[in-house]
């Protein structure tokens, strides 16, 4: 398949939705809470030119850190699009949904996107927005170089994934004349490398876009590090706190900072030696000059302390929201933060263990097994200190508190299986299989994306004035959970029975548990997308604040320094006092119907009311068969039900083998025997409303049905065999309950 | 509470989980229907080596160890092979189709060195270029399971505006939390 026309159209259907919607949610929203006019429209030309000027020249910390956030998010979405279109390709054991280099395009290009320009971005958008206010800074130390450096990245992603852009330029301009300008663009073809840029692979293949991707790299370096040296100065002279009460957030910031520093002009350097080999003849990584191997070195210098760049600034979040959501203090604070140093330190210490099968010396594999195995004691630290945190507290399932739990879980599994890896004989057997993908998803899915998103529901009333919807959100985060746990759990298996990883091809036993895989991938898809959503809804329509203590943490003195700017912002703004929160807690408490006043009094009534109960009975059935025959007559049409089945019915009442009297049967069945046992049995069934009892009698009665109608179908005929009958059976039963309880009103309306 | 859990959560997640295996089901049973009437499949794809990098790849594996290459002439292949390997010698490293009879598969797939113009060219085959093989059923049951699976999300909104009816019904002037 054409795989840059369809990422692209994929890439273009998404921001179309996104933009519609935003367009949507704000027309939906009420007028201002301060009771300002209704916002202008978003294509009014003054509001597009008041809007690029502000966004594109502004220097203030918040308004960079949602743009660090936005920029994180979208190329969160195009990594994403291309994890969901491999995991695709791994629905069938042959290559036969992309080909093989497309799909080592499609990891390699996931890889990148979501490592140098999803996360490094996010965290320091989170980081920008709330250090200064964590610290009582006014600003970041250095506003225009903050700006700088998060507008370096934007055409750093566009150079380092031009491939893409480039492709279809070259197709449409292809589809329209010939010449050097589409042969420019068709040269340019998305790299599928593999995201370590291994040599000598890196340095051979002829394809261009790999020294744009170079470059690329090295500007989103060059911007982290100028963002880097912004945090290490905010937090050493801006703050108002002395280091004794800096938050726990700003050290895991300030230490991912200090890594950024060393590790990313190392990487700086790696790339332009890879660019001069490639380029200028030189020998760095030749087998001739310094070797292959020297790239895996340096790469790796940077590449492990960059795991701990992503990874740290989750811990950070997890150690500042956990304990609101527990109603308890953090356990061991000092302990963690030296926790979070000690990881800083050692994370530059064990960069070789991804090269255990490198044929290095086995002293050096023996020491850098050491350290791999020392650097799990500080995280191991970090974890128990939460779950100590979490005892004994007054645990609030609120979605970033479910989140915080969720990722200690999956962080877990994360962790010790990377302390396997750390071991070179457990290493040996597992390099460059699919255990290894799961192990570093179980960390970069299970924790980092997670307290994102914990940190986006838990600071989003701060941010925008208004709750997010919480119902939504509690499923969002569940559904993330179940779908991280499923999709990597499944890879560890995969990778315990050897599978090889980047392999587009694979051995047909293992297509059941790469399909599994698949679908929960596709669930963290939806949970993405019901995110956005959530995000973009709440932003106009969410419930407004009208209290800076959203989380109640005045109640467990956890009422930090951003929720106090937060207060004091309310006060001063929209003079809104301080008070205390009202607990909102949803409770569905409709009293059932105690009976018909009339029964005893109006014989009339009664008799009035059985009639109609029947004849409403009989229509609500015989919509209720009507519908039901509609699933199963498309069930036989698609091959899952046989017709002949209602044939049997029609034998079983003495009415001979005919299909078409055993329909009627069936239907006339519908419309009595069926309809009068559901009345007579309703109050007895499980559901609040007569409805819900429907559906509850209608999925009982599918069992019978199921056994009575089956015509030997197997497998996936089977399957949809017995989905058919039972959505044809609550469709069965929302129209029976659905008719009597119309009727019901009816009656109520009259009355 | 359970009922309230079941009808908050338990169902739309059942239903993500159903739109998840409807999408799969949607994608691949559509993309099998049309894959071969839009020609994305069926043709093997080759690479070929310029002659400067067959020779730097056979370095180190003469005079002993490295794979037999077994030769071809060019001659020897079908018209379509031809055309294919004319292509990759324009156009080293690319992947080039091999459109019509291919009676040499087998030899592209263990990789070859085909004699053209006096040159050897490393020849091997790119992608086998496959159709997905999948159930016919699986197009019809995806669709059906992505319908219900959005039912299934959309349950807990719709179940809440009808319970609201149903207060209304009863004079309940409750409202909604949050």
């Amino acid at each position: 398949m054409n795989r840059a026309l369809v990422e692209f159209g994929v890439l273009c259907a998404l921001a179309i939705l996104v933009c519609g919607f935003v367009g949507y949610a704000r027309r939906c929203g009420g007028p201002r809470a301060d009771g300002g006019y209704r916002e202008r429209s978003l294509l009014n030309p003054t509001v597009i030119r008041e809007g690029v000027v502000r966004w594109t020249t502004t220097t203030d910390h918040k308004d960079i850190g949602l743009l660090y956030i936005a920029f994180g998010t979208l190329a969160a979405l195009w990594g994403g699009v291309d994890a969901m279109m491999l995991r695709t390709e791994l629905l069938t054991p042959a290559a036969d949904v992309w080909s093989e280099a497309t799909y080592n395009a499609l990891f390699t290009t996931h890889g990148v996107t979501m490592l140098f320009f999803f996360v490094t971005p996010v965290f320091f958008g989170i980081g920008n927005y709330f250090i200064p206010l964590l610290i009582g800074a006014d600003d970041m130390a250095f506003p225009r170089i903050n700006a700088i450096g998060f507008w370096l990245l934007p055409p750093s992603l566009l150079i380092a994934r031009a491939g893409l852009p480039s492709q279809v330029t070259a197709q449409i301009l292809g589809a329209l004349t010939s010449g050097p300008l589409v042969d420019f663009f068709g040269v340019l073809e998305e790299p599928g490398i593999g995201w370590t840029l291994y040599p000598p692979l890196s340095t051979t293949v002829a394809n261009p876009q790999i020294d744009l991707l170079l470059l690329g790299l090295h500007l989103s370096g060059i911007a982290s590090t100028l963002g880097a040296i912004n945090f290490i100065v905010t937090i050493f002279y801006e703050r108002e706190t002395s280091w004794a009460t800096l938050d726990i957030f700003s050290w895991s910031m300030l230490t991912t900072s200090g890594i950024v520093l060393f590790a990313f002009p190392l990487l700086g350097s790696a790339l332009l030696m890879l660019l001069a080999d490639r380029n200028l003849g030189t020998t760095f990584y030749a087998i001739s000059g310094g070797g292959p191997i020297l790239w895996q070195h340096l790469f790796w210098f940077f590449g492990h302390p960059e795991v701990y760049i992503l990874f740290l600034p989750a811990t950070g979040l997890m150690s500042q929201i956990l304990p609101k959501f527990v109603g308890r203090k953090l356990f061991g604070f000092r302990f963690i933060v030296y926790s979070t140093l000690a990881i800083g330190v050692l994370s530059f210490g064990v960069w070789a263990h991804h090269m255990f099968v490198t044929s290095m010396n086995p002293r050096l594999s023996a020491s850098f097994m050491a350290v791999s195995v020392a650097i799990a004691v500080p995280s191991a630290i970090k974890v128990f200190n939460w779950i100590t945190t979490i005892w004994d507290g007054n645990i609030r399932l609120a979605a970033p508190g479910l989140l915080c739990i969720g990722s200690i879980g999956t962080f877990v599994v994360g962790g010790v299986t990377g302390v396997f890896l750390a071991a070179v004989p457990v290493d040996v057997f597992f390099h460059g299989t699919y255990y290894v993908v799961g192990h570093f998803h179980l960390i970069t899915v299970g924790i980092i994306p997670m307290m994102m998103i914990a940190a986006s529901y838990y600071w989003y009333p701060l941010i925008t004035g208004r709750w997010y919807d919480r119902r939504l959100a509690r499923f969002q985060v569940g559904l993330l959970i179940v779908g991280s746990v499923v999709t990597f759990g499944i890879l560890l298996v995969l990778g315990f029975q050897a599978l090889p990883r980047r392999y587009a091809n694979y051995p047909a036993e293992f297509a059941s548990l790469q399909q599994i895989a698949t679908v929960g991938g596709y669930l963290i898809g939806l949970s993405a997308i019901l995110w956005l959503y959530n995000m973009i809804w709440s932003y106009w329509n969410g419930d407004r604040v009208d209290d800076a203590d959203v989380w109640d943490l005045k109640a467990t003195d956890q009422f930090s320094r951003e929720w106090q700017w937060l207060e004091d912002r309310l006060d001063r703004k929209y003079d809104l006092p301080p008070s205390e929160p009202e607990t909102v807690r949803p409770a569905y408490t409709t009293e059932p119907e105690k009976g018909s006043p009339h029964v005893l009094s109006d014989p009339r009534g009664l008799v009035r009311s059985v009639l109609d109960d029947t004849l409403y009975g009989a229509i609500g059935g015989l919509l209720g068969t009507l519908a039901m025959s509609g699933v199963l007559f498309t069930g036989a049409f698609i091959g899952v039900f046989d017709v002949a089945a209602f044939a049997e019915l029609g034998g079983l009442v003495g009415f001979g083998d005919d299909a078409l009297v055993g329909y009627l049967t069936f239907l006339l069945g519908g419309v009595t025997t069926w309809a009068i046992l559901f009345r007579a049995i309703a109050e007895f069934l499980p559901g609040r409303v007569l409805v819900v009892t429907g559906l509850s009698y209608a999925t009982i009665m599918s069992t019978g049905f199921a056994v009575a109608f089956y015509t030997g179908q197997t497998g996936l005929e089977l399957v949809g065999y017995l989905g058919f009958v039972l959505v044809a059976h609550w469709l069965y039963g929302l129209g029976l309950a659905g008719t009597i309880r119309y009727a019901e009103y009816r009656r109520t309306v009259g009355d | 509470m359970v009922r309230e859990w079941l009808l908050t959560y338990g169902v739309p997640f059942v239903g993500s989980v159903l739109l998840a295996i409807g999408i799969v089901g949607g994608v691949m049973g559509g993309y099998a229907l049309v894959q071969p009437a839009i020609g994305f499949c069926g043709d093997p794809q080759i690479t070929v080596y310029s002659a400067e990098d067959t020779e730097r790849l056979r370095e180190g594996h003469t005079p002993a160890g490295g794979p037999e290459l077994d030769r071809l002439r060019i001659a020897e292949l079908s018209p379509a092979e031809r055309r294919a390997v004319r292509a990759g010698i324009e156009a080293p490293g690319e992947s080039i189709s091999v459109e019509g009879a291919t009676p040499h598969r087998a030899a592209f797939r263990r990789g070859v060195l085909v004699v053209a113009d006096g040159q050897a060219h490393y020849v091997t085959l790119a992608t086998e270029n496959d159709c997905t093989q999948v159930s016919p059923l699986l197009l019809p049951l995806g669709i059906a399971a992505g319908l219900l699976g959005i039912v299934g999300v959309l349950t807990p909104p719709i179940y809440r505006r009808y319970l609201a009816f149903e207060r209304s019904q009863h004079g309940d002037g409750e409202s909604e939390g949050g």
